[in-house]
């Protein structure tokens, strides 16, 4: 019997993600924001109890929030904070109103385009002082 | 054109692991994907095993993993997919042989909805009747070829085998909006499980790999809707009207809001009094008017629950 195939080594399981829609990646990307908030949940947990080994203790670690890169991380935080909340509203909605996945993937590119115009600005407020100290606080206060 | 067709292989009763077989298939751009696999086993490969029944997208058979996408091998077109096509078993099923899956445990989750009329009134004279817009209800859902291309193309499936499956809610749907059927609370117990339909997570992957264009998601909130606004599951403890309870509840809110903004207007009040200038309390200024329209509304919505209860 003529196989005209060769038999090769067994499937490498990362080449073979399931190409579901847009909602897949909004699933995969919930999951990954709410372990990270998770986690800095356990790291705030952490940080607050130090303050029952004195003062000192608790300010130098509270110290390392205010270095740059914490700085910028908090903004990581912010945008997985907002991420999970957003994406979240969108499925409760869903659940009120079944109706509206007929139009799932329109839902989800506005959510895209919103996005980005409540993190970009969000990102600038929370950055400003760290990158750029000599200018005026916001708000002219 | 030649088609460099790859597929999954695996007879787990001869081998350890799962291999890929290369097929090269010549084939028109109006093929199936069917015609070509019917081409590698009639033609190259006997050993290659497939379900397949009607071959024409009614009967369901030849849900498979194609290119990464949940679909029926007889209803896919080869200018559809280009040159290069890879099949795999539909996941989450244990394999038989190579594209055959032990499909046992979606049918035993499909007969745990009981996905049959359920109706102990007395049988009319000729014909339970029911109008175009009653029958319109449940239409969607009446597509289904119960093919597993959804339950198979769930995340949530993957991950908790248990979990009841798109499918399955989708066959309950079809029932539970069905106007001559009385077995809603039935089924709808069965599905208000953490296995049931709360295990959905709203990925959507099952309404685009369905063949048969069902909105499945859509169904499974209906159902989710229908769970927890039914009579059944709406928690009635000893004295508790849940009616009421929402009232107090908006009455509540209501007051609260009042009061607050009743102390702001006290504050703005007392300081025009003392000879102040009402714009330096900007803040309550807006805040305070601004609280009155939502009290005013949460009161009537609270009145409203009320008065719906004493009906």
């Amino acid at each position: 019997m003529a196989r005209g195939t060769r038999a090769i080594s067994p499937p490498g399981r990362i080449a073979r993600i399931y190409r579901g829609g847009e909602g897949e990646l909004a699933w995969a990307l919930h999951r990954l924001s709410g372990l990270g908030v998770l986690f800095f949940l356990f790291l705030h947990i952490l940080d607050t109890s130090l303050v029952l080994l004195g003062k000192e203790a608790y300010e130098t670690f509270i110290g390392l929030y205010r270095t740059p890169v914490l700085r910028v991380l908090e903004v990581v935080l912010a945008m997985a904070v907002l991420y999970h909340g957003g994406n979240g509203v969108r499925l409760t909605i869903y659940d009120f109103w079944p109706k509206l996945l007929r139009f799932d993937r329109f839902v989800f590119y506005l959510g895209i385009f919103l996005y980005p115009a409540i993190v970009i600005p969000m990102a600038y407020m929370m950055l400003r002082p760290v990158f750029f100290p000599n200018l005026p606080p916001l708000g002219g206060g | 054109m030649e088609v460099a067709l790859k597929i999954l292989r695996f007879n787990p009763e001869r081998e350890r692991r799962p291999w890929w077989g290369e097929y090269k298939v010549e084939a028109d751009p109006g093929d199936r994907v069917l015609d070509l696999l019917h081409t590698v086993k009639w033609h190259q490969d006997g050993t290659l095993t497939l379900r397949r029944s009607c071959a024409h997208g009614i009967c369901g058979s030849d849900a498979m993993l194609i290119n990464g996408l949940n679909r029926l091998a007889c209803k896919v077109l080869v200018r559809d997919l280009g040159p290069q096509i890879v099949v795999e078993p539909m996941r989450g099923f244990r394999v038989l042989k190579d594209l055959v899956v032990d499909m046992e445990p979606f049918f035993a989750k499909y007969r745990a909805v009981r996905p049959y009329l359920i109706n102990d009134e007395p049988e009319p004279r000729k014909e339970r009747r029911q109008s175009p817009k009653q029958r319109e209800r449940f239409e969607d859902t009446t597509k289904c070829i119960l093919c597993a291309a959804c339950t198979t193309a769930c995340p949530s499936f993957w991950a908790a085998p248990d979990f009841i499956g798109p499918a399955a809610i989708v066959q309950a749907h079809r029932f539970i909006f069905d106007s001559r059927d009385r077995g809603a609370a039935e089924r709808l117990a069965v599905l208000n499980q953490s296995e049931g339909v709360w295990s959905c997570r709203t990925i959507v992957n099952c309404t685009i790999a369905c063949p048969r264009d069902i909105a499945v998601t859509q169904a499974i909130n209906e159902v989710k809707r229908a769970i927890v606004t039914s009579e059944e599951f709406i928690p009635k403890w000893r004295g508790f009207d849940m009616q009421r309870a929402i009232g107090t509840a908006f009455l509540t809110l209501s007051l609260g809001m009042l009061a607050l903004a009743g102390f702001m207007t006290f504050q703005i009040a007392n300081h025009i009094l003392q000879g102040g200038n009402p714009f330096d309390q900007i803040g309550l200024l807006i805040l305070a008017p601004s609280l009155f329209p939502p009290a005013i509304l949460a009161g009537l919505m609270g009145l409203y629950e009320f008065i719906k209860a004493e009906r």
